[in-house]
């Protein structure tokens, strides 16, 4: 058994696409049409061979009240790695992107959190290195 | 401030070792990184950190969830996979990241990959696509 997908809840897929490819960068993979919805999946373009996050459409009523609760309370839906946080924070800053936590320092790692504009926090974490002498 | 964030900083505060000994631990996980290459010890890295060993486990764990241990095999089973893909032999691999013998290398290079090593020095990257219906179950109106 191997995990090659995870999924994240979204409100709208073909905006969900639009952001994760062209506000974060990553790359679609696939695109499966499914009546009123669609198989849609997106890989990071630094490991295109990597997990893929399935972009899932969210009819059901209970997913709703679920994905809304977490959003509420500022919970991320799930976490990417980057390999520098404040830089992101500052290239997403400037393309509009709203944060709900700014870089902080947690343990050995730093993170922010993000709307993704489709029902979900997002956060990303940066695993930190030593400082160069 | 939203929910969550207040939850984050609280066990940050109650439970992530304080900075200075934060950028230790980091300090011991980069002397992992670099020099994995040779037969490292627990002793090696907790001088490195300048920790004992009893406090370099215990901040590690807290740290990364892993013992110092645990991580190094990590990165060694990382490097080896790495040098086996690049045409480099079971037995010089081996040596080269210091395991204690080829048998003890071949079981955990297994129990981390699910193959030999001799197997996964042959095996080909491409897997078939994979993916599930999933999507129907989100399918349903109010």
């Amino acid at each position: 058994m191997k995990i090659r997908l995870t999924s994240l809840l979204v409100n709208d897929q073909d905006k969900a696409l639009k952001f994760y490819t062209e506000t974060l960068g990553f790359v679609k993979k696939t695109e499966i049409p499914m009546g009123e919805h669609k198989w849609l999946t997106v890989v990071s373009a630094e490991e295109q061979d990597g997990v893929e996050l399935v972009l899932e459409p969210i009819s059901f009523v209970p997913a709703q009240v679920y994905q809304k609760a977490l959003f509420e309370a500022g919970i991320p839906a799930t976490a990417f790695n980057v390999a520098d946080v404040e830089k992101e924070y500052e290239r997403l800053t400037k393309a509009n992107v709203l944060f709900s936590v700014s870089p902080t320092p947690m343990g050995p790692v730093k993170l922010v959190v993000f709307n993704d504009t489709c029902g979900n926090n997002i956060q990303l974490f940066q695993v930190l290195q030593r400082q160069k002498d | 401030m939203t929910y969550y964030q207040q939850e984050m900083l609280k066990i940050r505060d109650k439970y992530f070792p304080r900075p200075y000994q934060i950028s230790k631990i980091i300090q011991a996980r980069y002397f992992i990184d670099t020099c994995s290459a040779d037969n490292s010890s627990l002793d090696d890295i907790a001088r490195n950190s300048h920790l004992s060993k009893f406090h370099l486990i215990r901040l590690f764990s807290r740290c990364y969830g892993r013992t110092p241990h645990q991580y190094l095999t990590d990165v060694k089973i990382a490097k080896a996979k790495k040098m086996l893909l690049t045409g480099e032999g079971v037995a010089d691999t081996c040596q080269q990241l210091g395991f204690e013998s080829t048998t003890t290398f071949a079981g955990l290079f297994k129990k981390y990959t699910g193959c030999s090593p001799s197997v996964y020095r042959q095996k080909s990257n491409f897997e078939e696509p994979v993916f599930y219906i999933y999507s129907e179950l989100y399918t349903h109106k109010k």
